[in-house]
């Protein structure tokens, strides 16, 4: 044993026999503070801050403390790392997908990945998805549709920057996305006004022209200058609205 | 299912509101819905008015028959004082019918007008 080991070894010894006292764990904690840092960075990027990463795994290694036994003769920091690994994963697994997604489909993408990267290395070619549905013996379906969830991962910010090569300069994503041209149904809705308006008599269309097109006047103020009754301005209306609801394209 | 209902009526426009009045109670016999007993009332009041504008005497009342049937009702109104009936191109009142009614005849030289309005079905509404 090195000195470093039986260094440890004494720790976790008097640790355990003056029963687990908190002052002694801190100092096996700020002993072993450095294997947290490794680890937690190996999952920078994945869509966790760094800085929760650090609490989860610092969690793990209190954990990993408690529950070692320096007597089974391994070393502390091989039995601390998958524990503090574990922990982070159950982070991930619980805390990290922003839509929450079916268990069964969050453990078959990541199946998933892991497949593909087997079966890459054993056909030589890249998977397709009916070799991976073979290799994991579920549905091709069921691939195609984890393979959709799992981009749901985490959701892009619109207010993030975006390189564009092609023009230079940066856009935000937002700016980025593809949005309907009103004008197009601004200009269907107007041609489709148009053609109704001519198969209208012509009461009916001097009155949805005053109604609605020109001075959007009052059924009074209609029916007194064209010296009808209010009631037949208003039954007119209706009656062509409701024919202009049935001939509107859906 | 055929029924008629045979009237007569004033030739006069205060009685115009009395007709109106009884189209939509008859009308109300068979399963029109609110907006089609208005479209009735407004129709038939200016059938009435187009005969009291465009035929001159006013001896005779008219006379206004209803037959409603399981498809609909047929309004049928018709003057019979003497005089010649002329209607203009484009009148205000015959639009009006023309937009309310589903189909409309009118003989000049009978002085009758033929007023119909289907019943639809009640599932379509």
């Amino acid at each position: 044993m090195s000195f470093n080991e039986i260094k440890h070894y004494q720790l976790f010894k008097t640790y355990i026999e003056k029963d687990k006292p908190i002052d002694l764990r801190n100092e096996i904690f700020i002993e072993f503070n450095y294997l947290v840092d490794i680890i937690a960075r190996k999952y920078l990027n994945k869509g966790i801050e760094y800085e929760d990463l650090y609490q989860v795994a610092a969690i793990g290694l209190i954990y990993a403390i408690e529950r070692f036994d320096p007597d089974k003769g391994f070393e502390f920091s091989s039995f601390a790392t998958p524990t503090i690994l574990g922990e982070i994963k159950r982070h991930f697994r619980d805390k990290s997908w922003t839509l929450k997604i079916p268990r069964r489909i969050q453990e078959l993408s990541k199946k998933i990945v892991l497949a593909k990267n087997h079966l890459q290395q054993t056909l030589q070619h890249t998977p397709t998805i009916y070799e991976i549905a073979v290799y994991l013996s579920v549905t091709e379906e069921a691939i195609l549709e984890a393979m959709e969830a799992s981009h749901l991962f985490n959701l892009k910010s619109l207010d993030v920057s975006q390189e564009v090569i092609l023009e230079g300069g940066e856009y935000l994503l937002l700016d980025l996305l593809g949005e309907e041209d009103k004008k197009f149904q601004y200009f269907e809705d107007k041609n489709f006004v148009e053609w109704m308006m001519d198969r209208l008599n012509p009461l009916e269309r001097e009155i949805i022209n005053r109604r609605y097109i020109q001075n959007e006047q009052t059924q009074t103020q209609v029916a007194t200058e064209l010296n009808i009754s209010q009631v037949a301005v208003s039954r007119i209306e209706k009656k062509v609205l409701e024919k202009m609801k049935l001939a509107y394209p859906k | 299912m055929k029924d008629k209902i045979e009237l007569t009526f004033p030739k006069k426009a205060s009685y115009l509101s009395v007709l109106r009045m009884t189209a939509s109670v008859i009308s109300s016999q068979l399963d029109y819905n609110i907006d089609e007993i208005e479209d009735i009332k407004v129709m038939v009041s200016e059938a009435g008015v187009l005969f009291i504008n465009n035929v001159p005497h006013d001896e005779e009342p008219l006379r206004v028959c209803f037959e409603l049937t399981d498809t609909g009702i047929s309004i049928s109104i018709t003057d019979r004082n003497s005089g010649e009936m002329v209607v203009d191109e484009g009148d205000m009142g015959v639009m009006i019918i023309d937009s309310l009614s589903d189909t409309w005849q009118l003989n000049l030289s009978q002085k009758r007008i033929i007023l119909t309005k289907k019943l639809e079905k009640q599932d379509n509404r």
